[in-house]
């Protein structure tokens, strides 16, 4: 059989686009799941090997390996691979809206080198988010190798990203679900086939070369007293207002040293490098991504005092962190200091005696999860989250009172949303995923007015009142007035709808002078 | 649609670079673990040397650390759990065994350290159970010795529980694994305290027959036998026990109360009627002097006044009949049951008298 023979045999092989689109899921999820246990493994080695942090090797070089390992991280963004800055969500995000799905190989290479160092040297960020973004990466790297439409290509980045966070997290739902409800705010079936395949793959290849464990390894627990849930609503009260607050500080300070000079690029992940580290004397914990912190407190390790500290400490080092763009995420700190935050409350209300009594890492598990709905307000991911890092179905019931909680008390004390504000202070305007789920398109119902005489239709020129306006507009681009009709019974003329009513309920038409149908204008 | 010659070409690339990176990761992830494990490892021995050596914050320390780097050692979580648990540090333990409980219910060290938490709690409820789950569980081979400490760590809380009929079923196990004779006897002992004659009896014997020169199965038997009515066996076994050791100062108090037993028992087999008579008139002789004899109780108490008065006649008739014996020993022991009404300072206690008083009364 020569060459020929195959190309000619290869040549009767039809894959659809779907297909096609569903097996590079597959090698998608596969190459992150790689790359992500190579980020992993790199941030360790490095940690191990600059700090001693918790090996208690080199106490001092906590204080200055932060600093160093910022500059660097810094260096290699702003000299080598410039396209790798900014939050992996937002880039990401930015890719699939603005330049069809692409996302330069640079930015794999330059996120991974320059986060694992920022990481992996002690400063207090995570490395979902630029996992996220390389998967992302990876994906859009596929998809051009296999020239793709322009439509596939804005597709298969998030595809890429939710391989990228899902391996990060070892939680193939939360990936799934974050890329759903953040990055695409969309449930087509195509999206939703295509990212279970990548986020399962890439869980997969990490768990065969990381081991099967979970990134939390919490102890049983069980819910003693229903009026437990009182407890848990008012941890997601705080948590909510502590979340608002914190995304306040983060955009106060990102515009303030966004003022300053050009010394900043290099200056300020020094200062806030040295300041984790100054900080990391007294509280390794803090640095780094901080999950073995979270483990330990989950197992009791700390006194409520200490969360405290901890969660105030970890607060203050991630804001100078992160403000300072020192290359990194945001979503382990926020599970830091959700978890330290919980389990301070749930410790304190174990004290006050009267009021039920959970074990702690119960309530750290839900103050993890009240943080980080109301930090990135993804209430779905955050609930889905906490239960599949905990594997504990009695937590979902906590959680989602207390995550819904937080996320209606943050999104009420500071309406703009995390990613969307960093946005904003990066001069982008992405559409947020929380206003597309809040806005709802408009419909025939809320602009068709009584029938003020029968007209004629042509056969199927009807509009239900449940109908999209951009749907009538195509219908009255044929026909001047359409009848609106009920849906059981089609001969029952409900109203209609000429283009005037259109514009009206749009609000770019003069008033119109018809009287609209009592009780339909419900917008 | 693609272009075969460049889709296969494509294809080829992409299957190379993932086969690359997949060894790639394979040798990283290898290396890694391995050093993980090595720090681990490192870690765990220096904390078992500071346990060993009662350095137990500086174990914690280690064993810790020793987690970080390898978090899927068992080993190294229960060494955590333990020291903490000594250093006190309840709610870590507890966390770090409940997790070892969850993955290995039938842990029987896991289970014996939440029930010493438990304890050290208060909730001896939950101690009892927790130890009850851990004697019952699996232990390694090695660590059987301590799996009998456990036992009677359980047979301590059941006593302070007063749950008797579980004490004596775990002393039955325990007599069942016992190493030694040592253990063997002082498990028939505890057995001896729960009314569990039967059992100790064969205890005591077993011990005699295979260690006739031990001074301790004798008196273990004699007391099996005073327990159960036999004082002339139990005074040969306390004899006995007293000729192979004669320092044995518990032989010879329990030798000392089976004769004044024996002199005052007026039920004994194989006595006549006349020495049945002698018998009740010392027992009821001695009640009526140690009720005589203590503190005065409720002044003026004409019904108790009446009792001595009709024993007094009991024993101050010039001729006594032997079917006196019966009134005496009735008189004796309504005397001994209302010993309160006498006596103003608690009780009257002697041991012999109560003892024979019982057998008297049938109790």
């Amino acid at each position: 059989v020569n060459s020929s023979d195959w190309k000619t045999r290869l040549r009767t092989i039809k894959v659809s686009e779907p297909q096609r689109f569903l097996l590079l899921a597959l090698l998608i999820g596969i190459f992150s799941g790689v790359l992500v246990v190579l980020f992993h493994i790199t941030i360790d080695v490095l940690s191990w090997g600059t700090l001693g942090a918790l090996t208690g090797r080199f106490r001092y070089a906590r204080l200055l390996s932060p600093a160093l390992g910022a500059v660097a991280a810094v260096l290699i963004v702003r000299k080598i691979f410039p396209r790798a800055k900014g939050s992996g969500v937002n880039q990401t995000k930015m890719a699939i809206y603005a330049s069809d799905g692409y996302v330069s190989s640079s930015t794999i290479a330059g996120k991974f080198l320059a986060c694992a160092i920022s990481i992996g040297s002690g400063n207090s960020l995570g490395p979902e988010d630029p996992s996220l973004q390389m998967g992302a990466g990876v994906a859009s790297r596929l998809g051009r190798l296999f020239h793709l439409s322009r439509s596939s290509m804005r597709l298969i980045a998030p595809v890429g990203a939710a391989a990228g966070i899902a391996a990060a997290f070892n939680t193939p739902i939360t990936g799934l679900l974050f890329v759903m409800e953040e990055v695409l705010a969309d449930w087509s079936a195509t999206a939703v086939g295509s990212i279970v395949i990548a986020a399962v793959s890439a869980v997969v290849t990490m768990r065969a070369f990381l081991g099967n464990e979970p990134l939390f390894r919490i102890p049983g627990f069980e819910l003693t007293d229903a009026s437990e849930l009182l407890v848990y609503a008012a941890i997601g009260v705080l948590g909510g207002a502590l979340s608002a607050a914190f995304i306040h500080a983060i955009e106060i300070a990102k515009q303030r040293l966004g003022q300053l000079g050009h010394w900043r690029h290099y200056g300020l992940p020094a200062i806030g490098g040295f300041l984790t580290g100054v900080v990391g004397l007294w509280f390794p914990e803090v640095m780094g991504a901080g999950y073995d912190a979270v483990n330990s407190a989950l197992h009791g390790q700390f006194a409520w005092q200490v969360l405290v500290y901890l969660a105030l400490a970890k607060t203050l080092v991630t804001l100078i962190c992160f403000s300072a763009d020192t290359p990194g995420g945001m979503f382990a700190p926020a599970l830091f200091i959700g978890a330290m935050a919980g389990g301070a409350c749930g410790a304190i209300a174990h004290h006050i005696g009267r009021l039920p009594a959970a074990p702690a890492e119960a309530y750290m598990l839900v103050g993890m999860g009240t943080f980080f709905a109301g930090v990135f307000r993804a209430p779905i991911t955050s609930i889905f989250m906490v239960f599949e890092v905990s594997a504990s179905y009695v937590i979902i019931l906590p959680v989602m009172i207390a995550n819904m909680t937080a996320y209606f008390v943050s999104r009420r004390l500071h309406p703009t949303a995390f990613f969307k504000m960093l946005a904003q202070i990066e001069g982008v305007n992405l559409p947020s995923a929380e206003e597309k789920r809040t806005l709802q398109p408009l419909r025939v119902e809320n602009a068709m007015r009584e029938v003020t005489k029968p007209v004629a239709s042509a056969a199927g020129m009807r509009l239900y009142p449940d109908d999209t306006l951009d749907a009538a507009l195509r219908m009255l681009s044929l026909q001047e007035t359409i009848q609106v009709v009920s849906r059981i019974y089609p001969d029952r003329v409900l109203g209609e709808l000429t283009l005037d009513d259109v514009q009206k309920a749009y609000g770019i038409a003069p008033v119109a002078t018809a009287p609209a149908a009592p009780g339909l204008l419900g917008r | 649609v693609l272009a075969v010659s460049h889709t296969v070409r494509t294809i080829a690339y992409v299957l190379t670079a993932l086969a690359f990176s997949l060894v790639l990761a394979g040798f990283a992830s290898s290396a890694y673990h391995r050093e993980r494990s090595l720090l681990g490892s490192r870690h765990f021995r220096s904390g078992s040397w500071s346990a060993g050596h009662g350095q137990l914050a500086d174990a914690v320390d280690q064993f810790r650390k020793a987690l970080l780097f390898a978090p899927d050692e068992e080993q190294y979580r229960l060494a955590l759990a333990e020291s903490l648990v000594r250093l006190n540090y309840l709610p870590e333990a507890q966390g770090h065994l409940e997790q070892l409980a969850d993955e290995d219910p039938s842990n029987g060290r896991v289970n014996y350290l939440l029930g010493e938490i438990a304890e050290k709690r208060g909730n001896r409820k939950l101690a009892i159970e927790r130890c009850q789950r851990a004697v019952y569980e699996y232990w390694p081979p090695e660590e059987i010795p301590e799996r009998r400490q456990v036992r009677w760590h359980l047979v301590r809380l059941l006593e302070a529980a007063n749950r008797p009929n579980e004490v004596v079923g775990e002393l039955i196990q325990l007599n069942a694994s016992a190493p030694d004779a040592k253990e063997r006897s002082i498990v028939g002992f505890e057995l001896l305290k729960y009314g569990a004659l039967s059992e100790a009896g064969r205890i005591f014997r077993d011990l005699e027959a295979n260690s006739p020169k031990d001074a301790g199965p004798h008196r273990g038997l004699g007391e099996v036998y005073f327990g159960s009515g036999d004082y002339i066996s139990a005074r040969h076994e306390f004899i006995h026990a007293r000729r192979v050791d004669p320092n044995d100062q518990e032989s010879t108090q329990w030798l000392a109360l089976t004769n004044a037993v024996v002199d005052l028992d007026p039920l004994l087999p194989g006595i006549n009627a006349a020495e049945r008579l002698r018998r009740s008139q010392n027992l009821l002789t001695r009640v009526v002097h140690l009720l005589t004899t203590c503190s005065p109780g409720v002044p003026g108490d004409t019904n108790a006044v009446a009792e001595l008065g009709t024993a007094n006649q009991l024993l101050n008739a010039k001729k006594h009949s032997e079917s006196q014996a019966d009134d005496m020993q009735q008189s004796a022991v309504q005397l001994w049951r209302d010993r309160g009404r006498f006596c103003k300072g608690g009780p009257v206690t002697d041991k012999a008298v109560e003892t024979a008083i019982a057998r008297v009364a049938g109790e």
